[in-house]
């Protein structure tokens, strides 16, 4: 039997006991899912990550994913706009930027296509962001280490962060028409739009800085920060040397700016970079499966002939008596290539020629639909790094390649002979490849500075082919118009259209990105475009 | 099949679990209340529900079965003025105002048949149990009587075309799926941000309805703003759903009823998407398809597609595909009443296969336990517990739009390819397939020839070999407590929880066909496996004073209500298994595994009084203050105070309106707000597999957003047969949130940011209409008309306009801008007339007649290309230049529901119809189907010569590079047979006749169909497209169709 006055009166008290123990609680909440900035960049530890960081952040940002959604911009739409790689789906601005003729970039806060330039664009400034809090932290006295008892590593992280900071701006230099020039020592918000031209000088004085710091230091930046390849001062100098010439050699927009480059500079940092000394090296990753490190451009266009594939404008380099494009939907007659990187042999039972250890297979079919128009058509696919892409059996975890040897010393090549210095060592570091991997007959020191340009910028076609995202584009760009190779007119491909070094109509820089410019309250430009019917004016 | 057995195992321990709660208490002198229940035509109604809630919760009976009732009151009730009421589903209820007298006293009871009347009485956004006549705010109410007819697959589909003001959009059609609900407009910017806050039993529960089966349901109520919402403070905005489950004090006293529906039926789709039948290939003589040195079929000179395929090659591969699926719902019911005990429990199975071939579809069990116990007439206690647990196998990657989904394969499956055997060779033999004949059993590698550059993939391999299976198992949990130490005032307290535990895995064997669509490959296998653990409790205190002077009477209500919510995430992947057929991470490359996990914790402390003032039942006033605190909102704004005021006056009771026994008009104020997301307020790095990156900047300042809302009614019940409501809303959001893109030059680095950044307004004209239009004793007509006009703007918005997209390949469709309506569709307009060419800037001084032409679909085309492959319609470009401009808007002109209920005897006939007039939808399924060359509009076939134009027109010109533009723009009008049933009972004389049932039994025998006909022009599967669970993203993207449900039921009862 229950007392009911009893039940009541115990049941109120329980109730207000209740209420009592939930009437405290602390709003101050946490977020345990993030580490909190001020907090951050006052940790030895955190600095430390925050500037290892940024170089991986800076590398995704150029080879495909380092914000969501995770695609392979700008490699593949510049890659199509230097007609290097071709392939007719929409997908990463692959057949908008491949379109012939030509239309304007659509530069569209819309997303979409416009990810091809906002997408490395906001990655750059990210990881920028992100090594000048570090570079900024160690002003303020913070000790950059493991913990706070451990080695003090400030010195070496200090010259890494001014490493990045040189490649993200540098990147920027490379792509857009404009920039903004951000160090530790800007205060924020005050910098402001400025030419290419400055962005990649403010990159090279970065440059500059690391290279400095790394002189004749023995520390190690740990392979956890650069995809498996630790880098000793020596090595992270000789990368910052190597990016340097890159810099320099990439950011000319037309053969003319190409000639006014400072070529005597590039040969003297190329001469420092990778390819050179005792132990030349490949600036390159080592895949984990797609957690940190990876190649999405890699995993994309190296999916085994069906996403992209090699513009027949290439294989005509590689055989001359190829067209530079289908004009039908008909191929043309199987080519004769005396390069070995193409692949050779007997056509298997689908017709295809999958040559183990060739850059290039052959396909008999091509994906492409034909009402996308038949210039998108090519039998050749990438393959030299398929085992990295979506299709592998274990996706993204070989190595591969961001800047081989083989381009350091192409850099040094073609500075040689545009600064009339020893054309022997010009050929000989062409040959490398040419004859070592192509099997092609070896140029010498006589041969013509047009054949050793020509045959420089062949070797930058071929070899280097997917290494670095929007290498090709660099190159098509600035190629001087006047060149030939095997009597093709590799540097006026597409005179006989009126374009000429890169198809007329095509961009030769990214505009700043409409979700910027919005932002900025700037009015939203672009370039480019040669349709029949323009919507933007022809540029 | 039911199970007995378990069931019978399950009772008993209900039973046990009610005896031990129903313990007898001390026996006190008694007073009675005996009296008859009737219909019109003086009939007793047995199992009708008498009460006098005020007594406290056993106070009452249920009359027998000729209509008798006695009800048993302690001494103490002697001398106090009381309400007494008589209810019966099918019935409006009858209340009367009676003095308690010592010994027996008599009250009789008529009702009058109702089958639509809102249920009198509202329990959610006032301060205590208020009779809808004296509501001075808004609430819509879906009664047991709305719900029983056609039982809702879940209480969101309950709603549909139900409750003025509230859309049910049915984002995906997949089983189990849960639709999006808006409450009269968008309170918010964010994508998918319009959901209601859901209370299931009281509990406030955030994580979703799709676990409650509409079975279960007794009733759901709708507070639509924050002129009624205001009580649920800064969670409110967007409109309050309370759904409660039945209880056992239906029941008839002393007795234990029970109840089973079983159901069977069949999902199927009602309307197809159009295929193209026609291909523009160039043939041999012997009807083949000719090929090209590199494999590739050739496309004819003129590009026309009106080739016919060669005879039996044509598939129709949706029709060949998707199929009437098996659904089956059991479900059983005990209840009891029994002195001061109220018990209720269920059990139900549900399984619904939905339409996609192969997959076992969705499955569900829930179990509901219910009860109530009086502890004397002072206090009592009641608990509530809904258990569910659900199997799916439908993996996201199957249902979800977009590319990669199953849908986008198979609406761009070439027409020609068996999809079971690809790649056959004639001699296969399917009843005894070989590799070598038949080739890989769903291969995803199609002939490349009949693919036409379209590598789509397989859209059955997935779901063929690949096991996925969601688990999810969820507990809502209420316990509650009141206690009256005094007639004037109430102590109430209870604790709420809402568990989700939702596990995922998804396991490719290693060896299985591998995902290449180019070269068939051995997948190295994967695994996923995730976890999501939710925990929400709410922690709530009430102390309620009643007191009357003369007419006057006040209730006020005291509330405190803590709220606290951890959310859990985990994941772990692989893309890479060493050992073939262990689903177990074990067997995983550890290089490839990946994880992820994330923590959320949230707090909220809630304060609140409501006062309401009712003057003689002629004058209303409520008025409400609140104080919210939480760990969501900025660290510089952790409290936010809210408001609400309303009043009404009964005009009816103050003056004598010929024809109207109701005329009542009120008026409405109050605010309500939008919480901001767990990370919005935090300025931190983001973090992933240790790399620290810079993403988004927290805001510290930021503040709830806040709804505020005026609302005025008119509710009035005229000529005896009729009740009316007309409602206005006019509401605004300050400080809705937006994520601001920063310039990373400037905030150094950071991308973004939350902010208050938009003022988001919206109007709702309401109309409601309730019809006795026949009401005799063996025949009815009851009928139901809603419908609602809203509008909806962005105020402003302290940013650049931008725009936003919900579906895959960022089609980002529809544009934000300060002064502009919400919902806007923006691209590209094909222009129509040659003198709107002149407004582009290029255009000017040039000849337009000489260079552009209007071809036979009424768009401008360049002169000369009409008929060839470069004929394109062009686009309008305006004097800036811009060729971006306003092509469609999603918002409705009206939507309405109107229902019909007709009782012949036994008999009974329902159908509601629901639907929506103007509102545009973007059909992106059908503008890559243009390149894609499989949707019907493309056709030449039959086109006079003069008319046809070449695919390029379609497959490069509307196709656009899938940019956004006007030709894909649809009317989404539509009316919808949602849901209809025809019904029998047998009668009471026929039972009596049988064996097995006899007496007291019940047995109702219906058929039932659900989404039955759709009346449209809309040519996608249904108009009901939304994405992102948001109905203002109406943009029908490879989602997976809602389909149409026809099933049986018999339901028996005793």
């Amino acid at each position: 039997m229950i007392d009911k006055f009893r039940a009541g009166k115990t049941l109120s008290v329980a109730l207000f006991a209740l209420a009592a123990t939930a009437c405290d609680p602390d709003l101050n909440v946490t977020n345990p899912n993030a580490p909190d900035v001020a907090r951050a960049i006052a940790t030895p530890g955190d600095v430390r990550q925050l500037i290892g960081s940024s170089y991986n952040t800076w590398y995704l940002g150029m080879q495909g994913c380092a914000v969501a959604p995770c695609e392979p911009n700008p490699g593949i739409a510049t890659g199509v706009m230097a007609d290097n790689m071709t392939m007719a789906y929409g997908n990463y601005g692959a057949r908008f930027n491949g379109q012939e003729p030509r239309l304007a970039y659509n530069n569209s806060s819309a997303a979409g296509d416009g990810l091809v330039a906002s997408q490395p664009y906001d990655v750059m400034y990210s990881a920028l962001g992100a090594t000048n809090d570090g570079l900024n932290a160690i002003k303020r006295g913070v000790k950059v280490a493991v913990n706070a008892t451990a080695t003090d590593e400030t010195p070496q992280f200090q010259a890494f962060a001014w490493m990045v900071q040189g490649l993200t701006m540098g990147f920027v230099g490379l792509v857009f028409d404009k920039g903004f020039i951000i160090t530790e020592d800007t205060e924020q918000g005050t910098a402001a739009l400025v030419p290419y031209a400055q962005v990649s000088a403010a990159a090279l004085a970065s440059f500059d800085k690391a290279i400095a710091a790394a002189q004749g230091k023995t520390w190690t930046i740990p392979g956890e920060f650069t995809g498996g390849v630790a880098l000793t001062a020596d090595k992270l100098g000789r990368v910052a040397n190597t990016m340097a010439a890159r810099q320099l050699a990439y950011t000319p927009r037309n053969s003319t700016e190409n000639a006014a480059v400072n070529w005597a500079r590039v040969l003297s940092y190329a001469d420092k970079g990778i390819s050179t000394g005792a132990a030349p090296f490949t600036l390159e990753i080592q895949g984990d499966g797609g957690n940190v490190w990876y190649d999405m451009t890699k995993g994309y266009t190296q999916r085994f002939g069906s996403w992209v594939r090699v513009d027949q404008r290439v294989i005509q380099l590689a055989d001359p008596s190829q067209p530079v494009v289908y004009e039908s939907t008909t191929p043309p007659p199987f080519p004769n290539i005396p390069d070995k990187r193409f692949a050779h042999g007997t056509p298997d039972a689908n017709g295809d020629i999958l040559e183990p250890g060739a850059d290039f297979h052959f396909y008999k079919s091509i994906p492409y639909d034909p009402a996308r128009g038949p210039y998108f058509f090519s039998q050749w696919a990438p393959a030299r790094y398929e085992e990295h892409s979506w299709d592998a059996e274990a996706p993204f975890t070989t190595k591969v390649p961001y800047v081989l040897a083989a381009e350091n010393d192409l850099l040094i090549a073609e500075a040689l002979v545009r600064t009339g210095g020893d054309k022997a060592r010009a050929a000989t570091l062409i040959n490398k490849t040419r004859v070592g991997r192509g099997g092609l007959a070896a140029l010498s020191g006589g041969a013509s500075n047009n054949d050793l340009l020509a045959a420089i910028f062949y070797e930058r076609e071929v070899e280097l082919f997917d290494t670095g995202a929007a290498l090709a584009w660099f190159d098509r760009r600035r190629i001087d118009t006047n060149l030939t190779y095997n009597g093709v007119p590799i540097g006026n491909t597409w005179g006989f259209r009126g374009g000429s070094n890169l198809q007329k109509g095509t961009p030769r820089s990214l505009p700043v990105p409409a979700k910027e410019l919005e932002t900025l309250g700037l009015p939203v430009y672009t370039f480019g475009g040669n349709a029949p019917n323009p919507i933007f004016p022809e540029t | 099949m039911f199970n007995m057995k378990r069931f019978g195992r399950l009772l008993s321990t209900s039973l046990a679990f009610a005896a031990a709660f129903a313990l007898p208490l001390g026996a006190q002198a008694q007073t009675t209340i005996t009296g008859r229940v009737t219909d019109a035509a003086g009939n007793g109604v047995p199992g009708a529900n008498v009460v006098i809630p005020e007594l406290g919760l056993g106070v009452g009976a249920n009359t027998r079965v000729d209509g008798t009732f006695t009800v048993t009151l302690s001494q103490q009730s002697v001398g106090r003025s009381v309400v007494i009421t008589a209810r019966r589903i099918g019935f409006a209820p009858v209340s009367r105002t009676i003095t308690v007298t010592s010994g027996t006293q008599t009250q009789n009871f008529q009702l009058t048949l109702d089958a639509t009347r809102i249920d009198d009485v509202v329990v959610t956004g006032v301060a205590e149990a208020t009779s809808t006549k004296n509501l001075t705010i808004s609430v819509g109410k879906v009664g047991e009587a709305q719900l029983r007819d056609v039982p809702a697959i879940s209480p969101a589909t309950a709603l549909a075309g139900k409750v003025a003001g509230v859309r049910v959009s049915f984002t995906q059609g997949q089983p189990g799926s849960s639709p999006a609900i808006r409450v009269r407009t968008s309170t918010n910017l964010t994508v998918g941000g319009q959901n209601p806050l859901v209370l299931i039993d009281g509990v406030i529960s955030k994580n979703g309805l799709e676990d409650i089966n509409g079975n279960d349901i007794e009733s759901i109520e709708v507070l639509k703003g924050a002129a009624s919402a205001n009580t649920f403070g800064s969670d409110a905005a967007s409109g309050v759903i309370a759904v409660t489950t039945k209880r056992g004090k239906n029941s008839p006293e002393g007795k234990v009823t029970f109840l089973t529906r079983n159901e069977f039926g069949t999902s199927s789709v009602e309307n197809y998407v159009p295929l193209l039948e026609a291909h523009p290939f160039e043939l041999n003589s012997d009807g083949s398809f000719k090929l090209s040195a590199s494999g590739t079929r050739i496309i004819k000179a003129d590009a026309y597609i009106d080739a016919a395929f060669p005879a039996g090659t044509y598939r129709d591969q949706l029709r060949s595909h998707l199929q009437d699926g098996r659904t089956v719902m059991n479900y059983a019911q005990i209840g009891l009443r029994r002195e001061n005990t109220n018990f209720s429990t269920s059990f139900s199975r549900d399984t619904d296969r939905g339409i996609l071939p192969l997959l076992e579809g969705f499955r569900r069990q829930n179990l509901r336990l219910n009860l109530d116990q009086g502890l004397g007439d002072k206090a009592d206690v009641s608990a509530a517990l809904t258990y569910g647990l659900s199997f799916n196998d439908q993996r996201p990657a199957t249902v979800t739009s977009g590319s990669g989904s199953t849908f986008f394969a198979l609406l761009q499956a070439p027409p020609d390819i068996d999809l079971e055997y690809p790649n056959a060779t004639p001699t296969c033999d399917r009843a005894n397939p070989t590799k070598a004949d038949c080739g890989t059993k769903y291969s995803p590698v199609l002939p490349p020839a009949a693919a036409g550059g379209t590598a789509r993939g397989n859209p059955l391999l997935d779901m063929h070999q690949r096991s996925y299976n969601a688990r999810r198992e969820r507990i809502i949990g209420a316990f509650s407590a009141r206690y009256r130490p005094f007639s004037w005032i109430t102590l109430d307290g209870s604790y709420g929880t809402d568990r989700l535990n939702d596990r995922r895995t998804d396991f490719l064997d290693r060896g299985l066909v591998g995902n290449n669509t180019t070269v068939e490959n051995e997948s190295p296998g994967s695994l996923r496996l995730d976890q999501d653990n939710n925990q929400a409790s709410n922690t709530q205190f009430n102390a309620t004073t009643n007191f009357s002077i003369g007419g006057l009477h006040s209730t006020t209500r005291l509330t405190y209500l803590y709220e606290d919510e951890r959310n859990n995430t985990f994941f772990t992947s692989s893309a890479k298994l060493l050992v073939a057929s262990v689903p177990d991470l074990q067997a995983a490359d550890p290089a490839t595994l990946n994880s992820n996990s994330t923590i959320e914790n949230i707090r909220t402390i809630n304060g609140f009084v409501t006062q309401n003032f009712n003057y003689d039942d002629k004058f209303m006033v409520q008025l409400l203050g609140r104080r919210d605190g939480s760990s969501l909102f900025g660290a510089a704004n952790r409290w936010k105070n809210f408001y609400g005021v309303s009043g009404a006056i009964r005009l009816g009771e103050l003056f004598t309106i010929p024809g109207f026994q109701e005329l009542k008009v009120r008026a409405a104020r109050g605010t309500a707000g939008l919480r901001p997301g767990f990370e919005y307020q935090y300025e931190t790095y983001a973090v992933f597999a240790g790399t620290l990156s810079k993403n988004q900047i927290g805001n510290k300042d930021l503040q709830p957003a806040v709804q505020t809302e005026n609302e005025f009614g008119i509710n009035a019940s005229f000529l005896d047969r009729f009740d009316f409501e007309f409602v206005k809303s006019d509401r605004h959001t300050d400080g809705a949130f937006l994520l601001v893109p920063l310039s990373l030059a400037q905030s150094g680095g950071f991308t973004s940011q939350w902010q208050n950044a938009a003022r988001v307004g919206g109007r709702t004209f309401e109309t409601a209409l309730n019809a006795r239009i026949v009401e005799r004793p063996n025949l009815s007509w009851h009928a139901t008309l809603t419908g609602e006009r809203s509008r909806q703007k962005i105020d402003n918005l302290n940013r650049a306009p931008f725009r936003v997209g919900s579906v895959s390949q960022n089609q980002n469709i529809f544009y934000y801008r300060g002064g502009e309506a919400l919902g806007v569709i923006y691209g590209q307009r094909w222009a129509r007339t040659i003198e709107e060419m002149a407004d582009n800037p290029l255009n000017a001084g040039k000849d337009l007649n000489a260079l552009y032409e209007i071809n036979d679909d009424g768009y401008v085309v360049a002169k000369g290309t009409r008929g060839k492959t470069t004929e394109r319609a062009l686009p309008y470009v305006d004097a800036s230049g811009s060729n971006y401009v306003k092509i469609g808007d999603v918002n409705p002109d009206y939507s309405f529901g109107l229902a019909n209920t007709i009782r012949v005897g036994g008999f009974s006939l329902y159908g509601l119809l629901d639907g929506t007039r103007g509102g545009d939808i973007y059909n992106f399924t059908k503008q890559w189907m243009f390149q894609d060359r499989r949707h019907a509009a493309i056709d030449q076939t039959g086109k006079a010569p003069e008319n046809k134009k070449a695919l390029q027109y379609y497959s490069v010109g509307f196709y656009n590079a899938l940019e956004p533009n006007s030709h894909f723009i649809e009317d989404g009008s539509f009316v919808k047979l949602r849901e209809m049933s025809v019904s029998y009972s047998v009668s009471q004389s026929l039972l009596n006749s049988m064996r097995f049932l006899g007496q007291g039994k019940t047995v109702k025998l219906a058929l039932i169909g659900r989404n039955l006909k759709t009346w449209t022009d809309y040519s996608g599967f249904d108009p009901e497209a939304s994405s992102n669970g948001d109905f203002n993203f109406r943009i029908d993207g490879f989602r997976y169709p809602s389909f149409r449900q026809f099933t049986g039921q018999i339901e028996i009862g005793f």
